[in-house]
């Protein structure tokens, strides 16, 4: 085991495959992306209905699965305060590459409503990269598909590469999170 | 309500008294040490089993903390609010643990929201929301919000920032008051 | 020579088999939704999603365990679709079936399962470590019906081979174990809703309350081995419960529609039902499948 500060166990090397194939497998990422079921703000309650009878987002190939594991695409849902923001980070380098990451409201963009509060991340931004914004305070159901249809294009064209920016510049983002992360270690009432 | 708040005017020093906005929700003011003996009777014979809540007001102005007590009573459906006002420079109290076992989660609330402690709750320098804080208690009313999230979280940099967003909606709701 | 042909004819089976099953998984997405009244995935969702797991990185190690449990899960899989006959006495689809094959495919059948618990076990969540123990005690649950029922049927006929069960089977649908010995075919076909944790027996995987269940570590390639793993098992237990209760095939239009008709019994039931906590389950595998097995039981003994 490494030193527990960090929970990236190492950066995956890249392999490089002829163009067609990297279009086929880009198309096949666009076309099943499963996102990890973890509401961290107000907008968590907007997914609910995004995937269930009513706008039915595994139509688009879009499905929940329960763990960062297997997931795709991490939905920032809302404000972050510093205690989530950790989590979050968490859970974002447990979730295997390619990954991808939606901001959903305002306060994902900057702060929003909570531009001036004492434990709200203003800029999500400087600490994990983020590909698709949706913006609107929360954005409805139809929006956040918007969003998603947005990432897709941008996963065909090969255009959704936060995780390798985060993987380039991990020092920079591992220096801005522990500007504001003093502490690593997640206290035992999470169980 | 009234006679109940005879009542406790003959046994303890009442310092102000007022109705609340309800008919059942009186307001009391009592001195900080005798607090625990207030409690301690409402519980035990007038039937304020209940603590709903404790809550902190920073009285800036005149250099207070008020400490509330809301009291609910089962059997008479009655609010009664107890406050207490403490020094602002010496933020100490004791704690009401042993009269009601709910009071640890508020006064720990209170404790990093404020930075009043609480003599006897064992567990009152935990973490209740912030994690690693270490700034002044983010609640109190010298403390600059605004200039701290500038600082720590970095500036947006957008119109929104510049206008003054508070006095746009404080204006709009006051035209929209006199209307 | 001959050898050769066995090898190419068991490489189609097992690619033929997985793209049925990964076929047979988009439809039964496709029913789900239908029956909740979306429009579903695509029925081909199942490929891409495979497509998508195998092209994705990883950067997680929890031992060897850890790595051969997908493996044994893809085995246990294959072992059981090339070891019964999905055609009967032909020589590319009859595939290793032996004399005594129904034996060994009842080993394999848990092999898989075993495989998978000690990998599971192994990953160090706290959510995979609990579901091998619900899906163990489950496990001892189905097995019950099922055994009497494939014993039954094998005294009854008084063979271990599953040719030749297809064989006694065949002249008419009135010759079908499932209109012969009907009480041990129900009990059977109730132990298979267990075997393929279809909804009321969803305790193992229990989606909204263990996260997935047992490969709540895995990711990438090995959850993709573990997906080409539960198809192909999939269709391997199709195919042997047709042979077992359906008759068998005399060709393979005759083998889609079977197991197709099987598999909507799967599906359907499983989208109407709650789920059953794994005491409930097990109380209830030992009790009315099981005693409703044991009337044709009974009746083959006295015969």
């Amino acid at each position: 085991m490494k030193d527990n500060k960090y929970f990236l166990d190492d950066k995956p090397d890249k392999i490089s495959y002829s163009e067609v194939w990297q279009k086929f497998f880009n198309w096949a990422r666009a076309k099943s992306l499963w996102v990890v079921a973890y509401g961290t703000g107000c907008g968590s309650i907007e997914i609910p209905p995004m995937v269930t009878s009513r706008f039915d987002a595994e139509r688009f190939g879009v499905s929940t699965v329960g763990t960062p594991r297997q997931a795709d695409v991490l939905i920032i849902s809302g404000y972050l305060a510093v205690k989530t923001l950790k989590r979050v980070i968490r859970v974002y380098e447990q979730m295997q590459s390619p990954k991808y990451v939606v901001g959903l409201g305002a306060c994902t963009v900057n702060g929003g409503m909570y531009y001036d509060s004492y434990n709200t991340v203003n800029l999500v931004e400087l600490y994990i990269p983020i590909d698709v914004y949706v913006a609107g305070c929360m954005p409805r159901p139809e929006a956040i598909l918007a969003g998603f249809a947005q990432l897709m294009k941008k996963i065909k064209e090969g255009r959704a590469d936060g995780w390798k920016h985060y993987l380039d510049n991990f020092e920079q983002y591992r220096k801005n999170q522990e500007k504001i992360i003093k502490n690593w270690k997640i206290p035992n009432y999470n169980w | 309500m009234e006679d109940l708040i005879k009542r406790i005017e003959s046994i303890f020093k009442v310092l102000k008294k007022e109705r609340g906005k309800r008919d059942n929700l009186w307001i009391i003011e009592v001195e900080k040490d005798s607090l625990h003996a207030v409690l301690s009777y409402l519980k035990d014979n007038e039937s304020f089993k209940h603590l709903a809540l404790v809550s902190c007001v920073d009285w800036i102005e005149n250099n207070k903390f008020q400490l509330s007590y809301i009291l609910w009573s089962y059997q008479k459906r009655q609010n009664l609010i107890v406050k207490i006002f403490i020094d602002r420079d010496k933020p100490e109290f004791k704690t009401v643990l042993n009269l009601f076992p709910q009071a640890e989660i508020y006064e720990r609330e209170i404790r990093e929201l404020y930075g009043v402690s609480f003599e006897g709750n064992p567990t009152q320098n935990e973490d209740f929301v912030l994690e690693d804080w270490e700034e002044m208690p983010p609640m109190r009313r010298d403390f600059d919000t605004l200039k701290y999230s500038q600082e720590k979280y970095g500036d947006r940099d957008s119109e929104v920032q510049k206008t003054n967003i508070r006095k746009i909606i404080s204006d709009f709701t006051d035209e929209w008051r006199r209307k | 020579m001959w050898i050769w042909y066995k090898v190419l004819y068991a490489l189609i089976v097992v690619i033929g088999g997985l793209a049925y099953g990964l076929l047979l998984g988009g439809i039964s997405r496709k029913i789900t939704a239908r029956l909740q009244g979306r429009r579903g995935p695509s029925v081909f969702q199942n490929y891409i999603d495979l497509i998508k797991l195998i092209r994705k990185r990883t950067a997680i190690s929890h031992g060897v365990m850890f790595f051969l449990a997908p493996m044994f899960r893809l085995l246990g899989g294959i072992g059981v679709l090339l070891l019964v006959p999905i055609i009967a006495n032909n020589t590319a689809l009859s595939n290793f079936s032996f004399g005594g094959d129904l034996i060994v495919v009842l080993y394999f059948m848990v092999f898989g399962c075993l495989g998978m618990a000690l990998g599971a076990a192994d990953s160090g969540h706290p959510h995979s470590a609990l579901a091998p123990t619900r899906g163990l005690a489950q496990m001892a649950g189905y097995e019950l019906p099922f055994l009497l029922s494939v014993i039954g049927l094998a005294i009854a006929h008084n063979t271990v081979s599953l040719s030749n069960l297809v064989a006694a089977q065949q002249g008419g649908i009135l010759h079908w174990n499932l209109f012969q010995y009907p009480f041990l075919s129900i009990a059977g076909l109730i132990a298979m809703l267990g075997m393929y944790m279809a909804y009321p027996f969803s305790v193992v995987m229990a989606p909204q309350e263990i996260a997935v269940g047992p490969p709540t570590e895995y990711s990438s390639t090995f959850l993709s081995f573990m997906f080409t793993g539960r198809s192909i098992f999939g269709v391997g237990k199709y195919v042997l419960f047709m042979d077992l209760f359906l008759g068998g095939a005399t060709n393979l239009v005759e083998a889609f529609v079977k197991t197709f008709v099987l598999f909507l019994f799967v599906v359907f039931i499983s989208n109407v039902f709650p789920r059953y906590r794994t005491e409930q389950a097990v109380r209830f595998f030992w009790t009315y499948p099981l005693v409703i097995g044991l009337i044709d039981f009974i009746r083959i003994f006295i015969k």
